[in-house]
């Protein structure tokens, strides 16, 4: 408390030279701009806006010129004797216009030098790729990125750098969505029509985000046109998406709302038969407003809403009745942030946000009998949820126009459900099993401080976040730090160290079942896991071209992995204990992931594109795993290249296409079996060690073709995906088959795949 | 220019100090599997083929091994086990060969090799049912034993209950009561607490016949005999939500397989309803 009174003291008591602040936004819908370069001509001081359009730099007494640019707007020049200093002013910048045969076309670039491991897309180019049946996927984009790669064939669900899929903070207007899958993890819940853009960090992590140890996403929606009303959506083969944004009270709040749906269910239900229903649907809802209640204050209030549905009936005729078995599974992520940005003085920007996000999952299946004895029955619950209620503060304080302070706290109060189980069956005899995890309240608490500053040729960054979490009572300092040099306008090296810490874990399904999730806090036995990430980065960069060449070592302690034999439904268990803890399916080890990544992107012409070459090594070592030996863990795949590319043919008409290649990951799969008490029955397998077979190679191409129409607005879109129909390896089974005499089985490995060539369209509006 | 790229490479190079990951060892060709105790009448070893992913098996009775030498120690005494042609098993008669608390040393000659593991067979002990109440369809009662020596501790008790109506109807559960906490029929410590919950008792029955099976294993039989159960409680739907099973061998000189012992208790309480 102390620091914080010394910190608000110096801040008031600073001193006053002329600054120039306020917001950059777009002309055409007066949302904000982050990441746009404001220079002053007179001095060459350089600010960038922060991440919600605000900027402050120094000017002179005298008459300064100032230049604000951003990729794929018109630049503006000013001079400050034209604008009031004394109130933070809009600057708007207009969409610039693009000619094909001028051959100007310009996209944003994915990534700046002095923000090393930090990659950007903006939500219009995510909309440009050809992806999995049409849908535009923000995290289905990344997986097309060095260091970045989908955890399974098709899934929205990534590792980074060789970390888990729960070592990523998935943000949505700064909520935590804990569970980003649709479709059994084919989609993700981030609806790419109302994202503004997304951003995410693979190290040099800034001390404002923690809580993860592998990677933070960071995606904001668009904040809803101020000056017009505007309609925007799609029609697609497996879901289709409207959004309706427009004023509220012109140029001063807005509102934005969008929805999507499958109907792959609806589509289904008449071919499928009385005896067999199976149907699944998946829904997103987001709503965002927004309201300038003055010059220097703003208010925004997002919400979203996503749900799964998965459900299978059958009816099975007996002699005299029917068997009804229902199985049902549910999912669902709600969000909900109301952030207040006060500009407290020319060189102060305040965000105060008060955010709330929940998880669930049920799963129920049962067995009821009909006619003759309706009453018995077999049923089977199991449900988990987590919620979060979390205050945030965040000052941006300009101290000198190149060094800048960034401060603030953040409290997350949980509540877990991890695990509410119930088997009631009356078929065999009464039984009736409650095996429960306790519901489980948990503090998280943080502060950081982050200095980002720049000398001549130096830029730097120095951080600390202290966190702080009550079930185990850690406090625990997170230094970060980046430090890096311009050798020349075009070639930069940097160096940066993150330390992180993860308070709850993810439990996922143990096989290849439904896709169920649990958040499990950290305790005294599941000790809290934490990263060290030691990066470099070297950036060229040429008019129109850039390369970056990563390197990164990330140790992980505290990294979670099933027992051998444990049952993520803990039914078959050798440790079942009542309460259920989790403890006794779960151990913890250590983990090193290093590699390489090379990267390259063309960004200006008829054809773009970016390419991303991965060379990397993710070992694991459990006491309780592999005899206590180090083993190559599931993310461990040496070689990854990546190619997405955009030809503009004509302005109506783009192509676009994907290749991805990836080498065979690791998987604990039977080497051999045998024969245990007779030479007939009980056999066994065996497996010659933990993760012991690679699985076969991934590759693959999409192919997608872009038709607008005359006036630009509609489009089509055309998409292939897996074009040469590469029976890519999903998982992997053990079958026998006979030989020709019929008096020996031979066992062999069947890989099993799962998307074949699938071509797509979608007709999408905009008006 | 040079100079920088050399000293960014060398720093480069310098993070990826490898971590060493060991090749997975070749798996035997041969298993072993032997569970001795002082109960039981025969002692069997089982000698059978490995077969890898891709290899033919027979349908057959052709999996074992018929041309090997088996013997059993003990400090003071040895056996030989022939080969049981109907039961593919090598075997002896236990004629008290089997003692409690005693170690066991296995010995098999193959035309390759020489394979060699060993046993501690449990202490005696006597469990004895202390407590028993039955209410409102719940049966309870306490099982205690002591331990002796310096052995583990590890048990397993199966039971079941026969009414007059010759029927062998319901089990008994380990619940928290006891020393550990356990819910199934695996556990470590003195002490069980086992309940049923369903102990319905049929109209006109005047007697209630209690049975349990108490078992004190070695180690190596524990946690083999555990882990099998795991593999064979397993469904084709709950595979899908577990995790594979990685079985533990104490077979020397280049077989898997487990060669352990437990001592077994019978144990009969009739209650008169």
């Amino acid at each position: 408390m102390k620091l914080y009174l010394y910190i608000i003291f110096f801040l008031i008591a600073s001193k006053g030279h002329a600054q120039l602040f306020g917001f950059v936004k777009d002309a055409n819908t007066k949302e904000v701009l982050a990441g746009v370069i404001v220079k002053n001509i007179n001095t060459n001081q350089v600010v960038q806006t922060n991440r919600y359009g605000f900027f402050s730099l120094r000017v002179t007494g005298r008459t300064d010129i100032i230049v604000v640019s951003f990729l794929g707007y018109e630049a503006l020049q000013l001079s400050t004797d034209s604008v009031d200093r004394t109130t933070p002013i809009t600057l708007l910048l207009y969409p610039a216009v693009q000619s094909l045969n001028e051959v100007k076309i310009t996209a944003n670039k994915l990534s700046n030098p002095e923000e090393p491991g930090k990659i950007k897309l903006m939500g219009a180019k995510i909309r440009e790729l050809p992806l999995l049946l049409g849908e535009k996927d923000p995290l289905k984009a990344f997986q097309l990125l060095p260091g970045i790669q989908e955890t399974s064939e098709g899934s929205a669900s990534f590792s980074v750098r060789g970390g888990n899929k729960d070592q990523n903070l998935l943000l949505l207007d700064e909520a935590v969505v804990y569970n980003a899958n649709h479709l059994f993890g084919f989609f993700s819940t981030f609806n790419p029509d109302p994202v503004s853009q997304a951003e995410i960090y693979k190290g040099a992590f800034p001390a404002q985000y923690g809580g993860r140890l592998s990677s933070v996403l960071d995606v904001k929606m668009k904040e809803g046109n101020k000056e017009s009303y505007g309609v925007e959506g799609g029609i697609g083969l497996i879901a289709s998406r409207l959004t309706v944004e427009g004023p509220i009270k012109k140029e001063k709040s807005s509102f934005l709302v969008s929805g999507r749906r499958t109907y792959a269910d609806l589509l289904i239900l008449p071919f499928q038969s009385e005896r067999e229903k199976t149907g699944y649907n998946f829904m997103d809802f987001n709503a965002k407003a927004n309201f300038i209640l003055n010059p220097s204050n703003q208010v925004f209030l997002s919400y979203y809403t996503g749900l799964d549905h998965f459900y299978q009936k059958n009816k099975i005729p007996r002699r005299e009745s029917y068997l009804l078995n229902n199985t049902r599974l549910k999912w669902s992520n709600s969000t909900f942030t109301s952030r207040w940005n006060s500009v407290i003085k020319s060189d102060y920007f305040l965000n105060l946000s008060l955010i709330l996000s929940k998880y669930y999952m049920a799963y129920t299946e049962g067995t009821e009998q009909d006619y003759y004895d309706p009453s018995r029955f077999n049923r089977l619950k199991l449900y988990s949820d987590i919620q979060d209620f979390t205050l945030k503060l965040d000052n941006d304080y300009y101290i000198r126009p190149t060094l800048l302070l960034k401060w603030g706290t953040k409290n997350t109060f949980y509540q877990f459900t991890p695990r509410d189980f119930h088997y009631a069956s009356n078929r065999t005899g009464e039984e009736n099993i409650q095996n429960n995890s306790p519901i489980q309240n948990a503090h998280e608490g943080a502060a950081y401080f982050n200095f980002i500053g720049k000398s001549h040729h130096l830029f730097y960054e120095a951080g600390i976040r202290l966190s702080y979490y009550t079930p185990t009572k850690s406090f625990n300092p997170e230094p970060r730090g980046m430090i890096g040099y311009h050798f020349s306008d075009n070639l930069a090296l940097s160096g940066a160290y993150s330390k992180m810490n993860q308070y709850i874990h993810l439990v996922s399904n143990t096989g290849n079942g439904l896709p169920t999730d649990i958040w499990i806090p950290a305790n005294k036995t599941l000790r809290p896991s934490q990263s060290d990430i030691l990066s470099v980065n070297l950036s060229y960069n040429q008019p129109g071209w850039s390369f970056t060449l990563d390197s990164y070592y990330k140790w992980i302690t505290g990294n979670n992995e099933y027992r051998s034999g444990v049952s993520f439904l803990g039914i078959t268990n050798l440790n079942n204990r009542d309460p259920f803890l989790w403890e006794d399916i779960l151990t913890q080890g250590k983990s090193w992931n290093y590699g390489y990544e090379l990267a390259a992107e063309k960004t200006t012409g008829r054809f773009t594109f970016w390419s991303g070459y991965t060379l990397s090594w993710s070992v694991s070592k459990f006491d309780d795993l592999n005899k206590g030996k180090p083993f190559y863990n599931r993310q461990d795949r040496r070689h990854i290249l990546e190619f997405t590319g955009k030809y503009k043919l004509s302005k109506r008409l783009t192509l676009s296409s994907n290749f991805v290649f990836m080498s065979g990951q690791p998987l604990s799969v039977p080497d051999a079996m045998y024969f245990r008490e007779d030479p007939y029955y009980n056999y066994l397998e065996v497996y010659s060690g933990f993760n012991n077979f690679r699985t076969e190679h991934y590759h693959r191409m999409d192919l997608g073709m872009t038709l607008k129409n005359k006036k630009n607005k509609n489009f089509w879109d055309f998409t292939i995906y897996n074009i040469y129909n590469r029976k890519n390896p999903y998982s992997y089974s053990i079958e026998n088959t006979f030989d020709l005499s019929g008096r020996n089985v031979r066992p062999v490995l069947k890989r099993q795949w799962l998307i074949p060539i699938l071509p797509s369209v979608s007709y999408n509006f905009n008006f | 220019m040079r100079r920088y790229l050399f000293l960014l490479f060398c720093f480069i190079s310098g993070l990826s100090s490898c971590v060493n990951v060991e090749d997975a060892p070749d798996i035997p060709d041969t298993s072993v599997y032997s569970m001795i105790s002082p109960q039981d009448t025969l002692i069997e070893v089982f000698l059978a083929k490995v077969y890898r992913r891709a290899d033919f098996i027979p349908l057959d009775s052709g999996k074992y091994i018929p041309d090997a030498k088996v013997y059993l120690f003990s400090k003071t005494d040895s056996l030989e086990l022939k080969l049981n042609r109907r039961t593919k098993k090598y075997d002896s008669r236990n004629a008290e060969f089997i003692k409690n608390g005693e170690t066991y040393y296995l010995k098999i000659y193959l035309e390759n090799k020489i394979l060699s593991a060993q046993t501690r067979v449990p202490d005696k002990y006597t469990p004895v049912i202390t407590d028993i109440s039955v209410s409102d369809n719940l049966a309870t009662l306490s099982l205690e034993w002591s331990k002796s020596g310096d052995q583990k501790g590890l048990y397993r008790v199966l039971s079941s209950v026969d009414f007059d109506t010759n029927l062998l109807t319901g089990f008994f559960w380990g619940n928290t009561g006891g020393v550990l906490d356990t819910q199934d029929t695996y556990f470590k410590g003195e002490k069980i607490i086992l309940t049923d919950g369903n102990f319905i008792i049929p109209e006109n029955a005047t007697k209630a016949d209690l049975y349990f099976s108490h078992y004190s294993y070695d180690e190596a039989g524990y946690n083999f005999i555990r882990k099998l159960d795991v593999i064979q409680n397993r469904t084709e739907f709950l595979k899908h939500f577990e995790a594979p099973v990685f079985l533990e061998y104490n077979i020397d000189g280049g077989a898997i397989g487990v060669f352990g012992s437990f001592s077994n208790y019978e144990i009969r309480k009739t209650i008169r309803l």
